[in-house]
């Protein structure tokens, strides 16, 4: 193939593009407890082996409550809510409490995200990321927060609730920006209420 | 017996029976689907007034693309839910603590702290989405009527603009503690549960609020930031388990949309602003 000249840095642009869309399709994740790695997305299907909690994978799809995990020699599927995006690290001695005591576990050791030591209660990497530049970051950074006792003291912010009034969405709106972002409504009952509901 | 625990025992047989005093004001729970008139007015007026007092405890963010994005994000989810006639109105405030609050008549606010913890649109709505279904099965307003004397009630209800505004000062601080104490624990798991419908009707993930639960059980119970939540919620390990239990059972196979990136893009594009 000859390429023209200057043509070059276009299809390595190219490349880099559609290699940064593999890299963000395939999710590093990590198990967030026991669990078995399922041929197909059912708890009925096949176990292909049993993953351990603490063990890195890449999350490669979605379907309803399973994600599909490669494990680098074996790919299955997962409970979704056993994995979680990024990694962390596992604890040496596990919460003997059960699957959610142990998650909790695990993820306050090892996210480090957040700890009690930190006096505002927001990582840094959060707010580095997702921050919202100017003087709010500012304020939020230095804040006392949002207690009973702000809520004992406030004075009623009229002037806010009426600029607040004025930044409404129409439903007009709402559905337009709805359909832009790929979201239809899907007809769903209700679910019957649950047990601790009662 | 804790404070809170003694204002729930009080609280729950009356929730339960649908109860309220018969000398309180305009009942607020009256306000059904479609409902014009005074009980529509009632509650907007009581969640309007609340509203101030919530952004009086703590500020707006000061940035209206954010504002938008949230505003239209959840218009959409609750015009899935049973109210879709309410001016749903969606603030962001100020503070790196984590909550969000539901007020009668479609007020809610989540906090910025909240929001910063959000990884897609679809974790935003279904956040969203379990204060709407709050106002959507009349929970402040059932609990408005049982902690508050008539007569601040009464005072809540009316037009803050027609009236001096120092007589709904001590009415909303009153009512205020309605998030200080929470709510009956039940209402929170229907919340959960009706959140996890209204989130799937308006084509987002039906386990995105289950993905959020598990961020925030990650969080160290003891941090600031998460203690009044903690104070106000069941157990999140009880929610998580309760609502892993309903996604098996109605939504296993569901196809999922892909999330899509656009919460990303507007947080860059607010985050480029001058």
């Amino acid at each position: 193939m000859n390429a023209q000249p200057g043509s070059r840095p276009v299809l390595l642009l190219l490349l880099a593009v559609l290699s940064l869309g593999r890299v963000v399709h395939a999710q590093s994740a990590t198990l967030v407890a026991d669990a078995p790695l399922q041929q197909r997305p059912s708890s009925a299907s096949p176990v292909l082996k049993q993953l351990n909690a603490g063990m890195r994978v890449e999350q490669l799809s979605r379907t309803g409550g399973w994600k599909q995990v490669s494990t680098g020699d074996t790919t299955g599927w997962v409970r979704s809510y056993l994995v979680r995006n990024g990694s962390i690290t596992v604890s040496e001695k596990p919460s003997d409490s059960g699957f959610l005591g142990a998650l909790a576990a695990l993820s306050r050791k090892a996210s480090g995200l957040f700890s009690s030591d930190r006096p505002q209660g927001i990582s840094t990497r959060l707010t580095a990321t997702i921050g919202i530049r100017g003087r709010n970051v500012a304020a939020a950074q230095t804040d006392t927060g949002l207690t009973p006792g702000h809520f004992a003291g406030a004075r009623p912010d009229w002037q806010g609730l009426n600029k607040l009034e004025g930044l409404r969405s129409s439903p007009r709106d709402a559905r337009q920006f709805a359909g832009e972002g790929g979201r239809k409504q899907v007809p769903v009952a209700h679910l019957p209420p649950t047990e601790a509901e009662r | 017996m804790k404070l809170r625990q003694l204002f729930l025992a009080c609280l729950t047989p009356l929730v339960l029976l649908g109860g309220g005093c018969e000398t309180k004001g305009q009942s607020l729970d009256s306000v059904q689907p479609g409902t014009t008139g005074q009980a529509l007015t009632s509650a907007t007026n009581t969640g309007r007034n609340m509203m101030a007092g919530i952004i009086g405890a703590a500020p707006l963010v000061e940035n209206d693309r954010l504002h938008d994005y949230v505003n239209r994000v959840g218009h959409w989810v609750a015009l899935q839910s049973g109210r879709p006639d309410l001016r749903w109105t969606f603030a962001v405030l100020d503070t790196p603590h984590i909550n969000a609050f539901a007020a009668p008549g479609g007020y809610i606010a989540i906090t910025l702290g909240y929001y910063q913890l959000l990884q897609t649109e679809d974790q935003l709505a279904a956040v969203l989405a379990r204060q709407i279904a709050h106002v959507d099965q009349r929970h402040p307003s059932s609990a408005l009527e049982q902690l508050i004397p008539a007569a601040s009630l009464k005072a809540l209800q009316q037009d803050a603009d027609k009236l001096p505004r120092k007589d709904i000062h001590q009415p909303l601080k009153q009512a205020l503690q309605l998030y200080v104490h929470g709510f009956y624990p039940g209402f929170e798991f229907t919340a959960d549960r009706e959140a996890m419908t209204l989130t799937t009707r308006a084509g987002y993930d039906p386990f995105a609020l289950l993905d959020v639960l598990i961020t925030l059980s990650s969080i160290d119970p003891g941090d600031d930031s998460v203690r009044l939540m903690l104070a106000t919620r069941p157990e999140f390990s009880q929610r998580i388990e309760n609502l892993a239990i309903l996604g098996d059972r109605h939504f296993a196979n569901f196809e999922i949309v892909e999330p899509g990136d656009r919460l990303r893009r507007i947080n860059l594009e607010i985050a480029r602003q001058p």
